[in-house]
């Protein structure tokens, strides 16, 4: 190429590359002008329309703020009355003279009043949105939306968006709940082998909390009687039929959830004893294979089976114990597959004839009898579901304790 | 065309940037929507079909060692069908890469630049295009080897990241829709393989001519893997990916892939690359436009005509406005401008001009 020719082209890409790169473009939006959401709240309100709560995160962890917030070290709620989230975010960007942004929004907090008429609507409306992330958690809250974002001044974390991050991740060792993202809630509602499931929410006070429980899994949320600041609490799970809630699993039924669709990291579980210096045993349990599943149809009715195997180490210990007895480690792993089997039998029962809902996708075990999408469709499976009967099998294998093995005084003796 | 010697990976880079282009966009969703649950088996049919294709494509080239399309349809039916061919190939070429900009234009306004004007974002990407080929060939083939296997890769890493979403009951019912969906009708899914349009014009660029099979085969493989690759775990992780059509379900894994467990914006990293990818694919379809161009005209150094080639493209990428009519009109030429040019009319003139060479030999 002839050398002017090129001398002229590098001049001009460097002189079109300077004046992009100093120059400012009239539509470019600094963080000055946005206002960040990190947690979006839908109520049910008058007429068909919603109460939409927005958490604004103040960068400054700001100072004032109107009468109708209420305002924690990071973040302040507002609430609006609005007839769509669209419409809703235009009326929040007007009163607060910055524009709302969703692409931070961590957690999406719906009702249980709206949930039971459908959620749908604005699941597509924020999966259709190209700020919002589909990553974030959905929660059904057994309280109002805008409350539950108010209380959630988490006490161990003074950011908001940081709090909502971390918290769900409690389930990977409790079991007592699922870390459902706005993605896997939507993708099962338009699915035709599942029922969608949401993590459940609320806040704990004195006045939810719930007693005469047999166990301390057996709450949901709000339930736990703790005692302390007012606080947000997430422990089970809301369960849906489509878009509509139907029910809601306590802390157990999580951990039979998890362990049904392989999911459970470990949790906590606590079984009656077989002997006699301990009332109740608290074993920390964990997926020693992944649970297989098995369908047939049985005159079209769905007859599924599951095989579950567990590990398991004991916590509970005490005095004349010893863990090097085959015969009472044998007892214990026995009681650890009875408990565990008639809770799974019980949950299961509980999602197909109680709720009519397949949140464990055994759907995906069916289709294998159905050739072509037509047949599939005419046999509809998720009415089916309430015809299925189970047959669960456990097999526990108690590993070990953990520090202590044997306290047996005879052994000391 | 007698430019620059063109290696084995290089040539090979130069079919499957096309492919990787319509990859990151809607290829996955088009196939999703007409093969649905059977779209891998569907993928699987059509890649051997695209093989025993591209066999039989080999075969004949084997007569018109180091000629093109345009030369072998000049050896068929004289300049009248040269000057045919060429044009049709010129229009392909723009609309091809019409299509292709202002679909990653839109797609990317949407995403980052929701204020911007559409025209400023394809201008750049032309502008880049103006640039590369006023400097020349050798940098566009070599930069292309370049960005092509990092998009590979980066498409690659997009379904690793998905791993554990993966169930394998999700491709079931496997019939879908019957079998004269997957079989019959489905066979026209052998559009996705329009990056063998380039096939036809490589053969006198090619170093070692005799590599020829090498390259178009590595080319096809390479495209088949990678579309089966998309497609299964597309099905696999998604149960709704039938019912809910995506504008590109590539950035849709990537947004909701443990990746954003690790990285706060993962897309920002695998939208640069795709830029990069698409800024290459202009570089050579606007290369490649010059260079019929020349063939046809005797122009001596078409180089300069590429700003108006880039003006062209601008004005009708300009001219496409509504998404939803654009998107249809896009899929469309798509798959039915390749299937008519590349399987149908290129395919017919390699044949008739075969037969003639042996009745003349």
């Amino acid at each position: 190429m002839n050398y002017k020719v090129q001398k002229f082209f590098a001049i001009f890409i460097l002189a079109v590359l300077l004046v992009v790169a100093s120059s400012s473009y009239y539509g470019i939006q600094g963080i000055d002008n946005l206002a960040y959401v990190v947690a979006i709240g839908l109520d049910a309100g008058k007429d068909n329309n919603i109460k939409l709560s927005l958490q604004i995160s103040v960068p400054n962890g700001g100072e004032g703020g109107s009468s109708s917030s209420s305002q924690s070290s990071s973040s302040l709620v507002n609430t609006i009355e609005c007839s769509s989230i669209s419409t809703g975010i235009a009326l929040f960007n007007s009163y607060l003279g910055k524009e709302v942004n969703l692409s931070h929004c961590k957690v999406l907090v719906i009702s249980e009043e709206l949930a039971t008429k459908g959620i749908s609507e604005y699941l597509y409306t924020l999966t259709n949105d190209i700020q919002f992330r589909t990553d974030s958690n959905i929660i059904i809250s057994k309280c109002d939306a805008s409350a539950f974002l108010e209380y959630s001044t988490p006490e161990l974390d003074k950011v908001a968006a940081r709090y909502y991050e971390i918290a769900p991740t409690s389930s990977e060792y409790t079991g007592y709940t699922e870390s459902i993202t706005c993605n896997e809630f939507f993708t099962a509602i338009n699915a035709t082998t599942s029922e969608p499931v949401a993590i459940l929410g609320s806040i704990n006070t004195d006045d939810t909390h719930s007693t005469g429980q047999d166990t301390d899994s057996s709450y949901t949320a709000g339930e736990t009687p703790i005692t302390g600041n007012t606080s947000i609490e997430t422990m089970g799970l809301a369960v849906f039929n489509g878009d509509k809630f139907v029910g809601e699993l306590n802390g157990i039924e999580s951990i039979c959830h998890l362990i049904i669709s392989n999911k459970l990291k470990n949790a906590q579980i606590r079984i009656p004893s077989p002997i006699e210096e301990l009332d109740y045993i608290d074993l920390y349990i964990e997926l020693k294979k992944n649970t297989k599943n098995s369908l047939y149809l049985v005159n079209s009715s769905p007859y599924i089976t599951s095989n579950v195997k567990i590990t398991a180490r004991i916590h509970s210990m005490n005095q004349n114990i010893d863990l090097d007895d085959d015969s009472l480690v044998a007892n214990i792993e026995k009681y650890a597959e009875n408990y565990l089997k008639e809770n799974i039998s019980s949950y299961l029962y509980k999602t197909s004839k109680e709720l009519h809902a397949d949140i464990d996708s055994f759907g995906l075990y069916a289709l294998k009898y159905f050739n072509y999408l037509s047949d599939w469709e005419d046999y509809n499976w998720l009415h089916h579901y309430q015809d299925a009967f189970f047959d669960v099998n456990v097999d526990v294998d108690l590993n070990s304790s953990y520090l202590l093995v044997n306290t047996s005084k005879e052994k000391d003796a | 065309m007698n430019y620059s010697k063109l290696g084995n990976f290089e040539a090979i880079c130069l079919i499957v940037v096309v492919f990787v282009n319509h990859i990151v966009l809607n290829l996955p969703q088009m196939i999703l929507n007409s093969t649905g649950s059977a779209s891998i088996l569907n993928t699987i049919y059509i890649l051997l079909i695209v093989i025993i294709f591209a066999i039989l494509i080999l075969k004949l080239l084997k007569k018109f060692i180091g000629l093109d399309i345009i030369d072998i349809s000049e050896y068929l039916g004289g300049k009248p069908l040269k000057i045919l061919i060429g044009i049709l190939c010129i229009i392909y070429l723009i609309f091809e890469t019409v299509f292709l900009t202002r679909m990653f234009s839109q797609n990317l306004l949407l995403v980052y630049f929701p204020n911007y004007p559409i025209s400023f974002i394809i201008f750049l990407f032309l502008f880049i295009g103006v640039v590369a080929n006023i400097i020349g060939k050798k940098s566009i083939i070599k930069t292309n080897a370049i960005i092509v296997p990092i998009a590979l890769f980066s498409i690659l890493f997009t379904f690793i990241f998905v791993a554990d979403m993966l169930r394998i009951e999700r491709s079931l019912p496997i019939f879908n829709n019957g079998l004269d969906k997957i079989f019959l009708s489905g066979a026209s899914n052998i559009f996705a393989f329009n990056g063998l349009f380039f096939l036809f014009f490589i053969s006198p660029m090619l170093n070692k001519k005799e590599d020829m099979s090498k390259v178009t085969l590595w080319s096809v493989l390479i495209c088949g893997i990678f579309l089966i690759l998309s497609i299964a775990t597309l099905i696999f992780a998604f149960s709704d990916i039938y019912s809910v059509s995506r504008l590109a379900p590539i950035y849709f894994i990537i947004i909701n892939s443990r990746l954003s467990a690790f990285l706060e914006r993962p897309e920002a990293i695998f939208i640069f690359i795709w830029t990069l990818a698409l800024m290459s694919f202009i570089n050579i379809a606007v290369m490649f436009i010059l260079n019929i161009f020349k063939k046809l005209t005797n122009v001596k150094e078409p180089k300069y005509l590429v700003i108006s080639a880039c003006t062209i493209i601008f004005v009708l990428a300009m001219a496409l406005n509504g998404l939803f009519n654009f998107e249809s009109i896009a899929n469309a030429f798509y798959k039915y401008g390749s299937l008519i040019l590349i399987f149908g009319i290129f395919t017919l003139i390699l044949i008739l001009a075969y037969i003639k060479k042996r009745r003349s030999s």
